[in-house]
């Protein structure tokens, strides 16, 4: 499987804003937006990848290399359309923000 | 002197003029009225608070003002009015109590965004609090009696508040509405608890109200911390079942079951977190209230066996 490095600069994405509050609940997490004023309930999954996102900017295949760090080996490999589906859903929430205009000055 | 011990015709006197005062920890409530009955059931269900002169500040200034016109003679309604306004419909005259206590309620609910409030009963006992959120009609008032009765402090049936700065249960111990079949479960339950007049029509059907224990009364100014969460269902015929719900889900239920949770923002959403974190969470199914009552009890022992082994209990700022 490619590197993150490999082809052209993908975007990137980052957590919504840095006012976003958290509490991690076991292996979920309850967010508040403070825009939207909405709690949200994320599953181990969507917990893994906001707070990767919360750390710093990332695209889909660093966030790929990550979770499979997290993750240590276990369970079922993570492939990056399931990533994708999972950032438009929180893009949906305003949780997260895709960077794309940053990836867009990277292929000028 | 307790609210108690005045005569009938005094406390009448007081609720024609200045009003009487009542203080029950959460807020302070100032009530006029001129209703017959009215009196004497405020004196019956509040006989263990302080009689207080109606002076300084109250979260609830209230009154019960008669209907005018016709309605005066026919089918006569009362109004409960807060600070000049009628927040909502009139009562029929003779349901007084159930209106006074409805519109204390619909108050502290509105008002007191000091506090995560959860519509939940609370209760507490050495020194764990314990809150009970449930929807209406799933048997709350009922198992927080039924707890009040067997010794456990009475914080409310219907309001659990909690202080937004520090996560401690602040008390409201008022009397208890129930309703329909549970007025006389609770007088089986508990022959010689105190109850105020039966009210047949009102809009929940009959209602009576449980007087407060005079100990939970007197304690209503000492929060506690809480320790235990737990979410009661009453379902008729059904064995006692409890089960370990997860912090997540916990959440999840208080979050959608408090008064002020979208209110409030940030400060509820760290509180509820704060308060799934800091307690067990559980729900329980009943049927049979002693089985809830020592379930409950088992409970709290559980959760407070440890820190009695190290002694490390801990007053709280009133």
């Amino acid at each position: 499987m490619p590197g993150p490095s490999a082809g052209p600069p993908k975007p990137r994405w980052r957590a919504g804003y840095p006012e976003i509050l958290t509490i991690p609940l076991d292996d979920e997490l309850v967010v508040f937006n403070p825009i939207s004023w909405e709690t949200h309930l994320l599953n181990a999954a969507g917990a893994q990848v906001f707070e990767a996102l919360l750390e710093r900017a990332m695209s889909v295949p660093e966030l790929r290399l990550e979770l499979e760090d997290m993750r240590a080996g276990v369970g079922e490999p993570v492939r990056d359309e399931q990533i994708e589906t999972l950032l438009a859903e929180l893009e949906d929430l305003g949780l997260v923000t895709c960077l794309r205009s940053e990836a867009g000055n990277a292929n000028r | 002197m307790q609210i108690g011990d005045l005569d009938q015709k005094a406390i009448e006197r007081e609720l024609r003029g200045a009003g009487v005062a009542i203080d029950f920890g959460l807020a302070r409530v100032r009530v006029r009225a001129e209703v017959t009955g009215f009196g004497a059931a405020l004196q019956l269900l509040y006989a263990h608070f302080p009689f207080e002169h109606a002076r300084g500040f109250f979260e609830v200034s209230a009154s019960l003002a008669r209907g005018r016109g016709l309605r005066r003679y026919i089918r006569p309604q009362l109004h409960f009015v807060v600070d000049g306004e009628r927040p909502f419909e009139p009562f029929p005259a003779d349901t007084h109590l159930p209106l006074f206590e409805w519109g204390v309620n619909f108050c502290v609910a509105h008002r007191c965004n000091h506090l995560l409030l959860l519509h939940a009963g609370a209760v507490e006992r050495d020194g764990a609090g314990v809150l009970l959120p449930a929807l209406p009609g799933t048997g709350k008032s009922t198992l927080t009696a039924a707890l009040a009765l067997r010794g456990f402090r009475l914080f409310s049936d219907e309001f659990g508040a909690v202080r937004l700065a520090d996560g401690a249960m602040v008390p409201a111990p008022r009397p208890i509405a129930l309703k329909n079949d549970s007025i006389e479960l609770m007088r089986r339950f508990c022959s010689d608890a105190a109850f105020g007049p039966t009210f047949p029509r009102t809009r929940k059907g009959i209602v009576a109200h449980l007087a407060p224990p005079a100990a939970s009364v007197a304690r209503r100014h000492e929060p506690v911390r809480p320790r235990l969460i737990v979410f009661p269902r009453f379902a008729r015929g059904s064995a006692l079942k409890i089960e370990t719900i997860t912090r997540s889900r916990a959440f999840v239920k208080l979050s959608t079951n408090s008064f002020n949770y979208e209110l409030l923002g940030p400060a509820s959403f760290e509180s509820v977190g704060r308060l799934v974190q800091e307690c067990a969470c559980y729900s329980l199914v009943y049927d049979d209230l002693e089985a809830a009552v020592r379930a409950i009890g088992d409970l709290v022992a559980s959760e407070t066996r440890d820190e009695h082994s190290v002694g490390a209990g801990q007053r709280l700022p009133h």
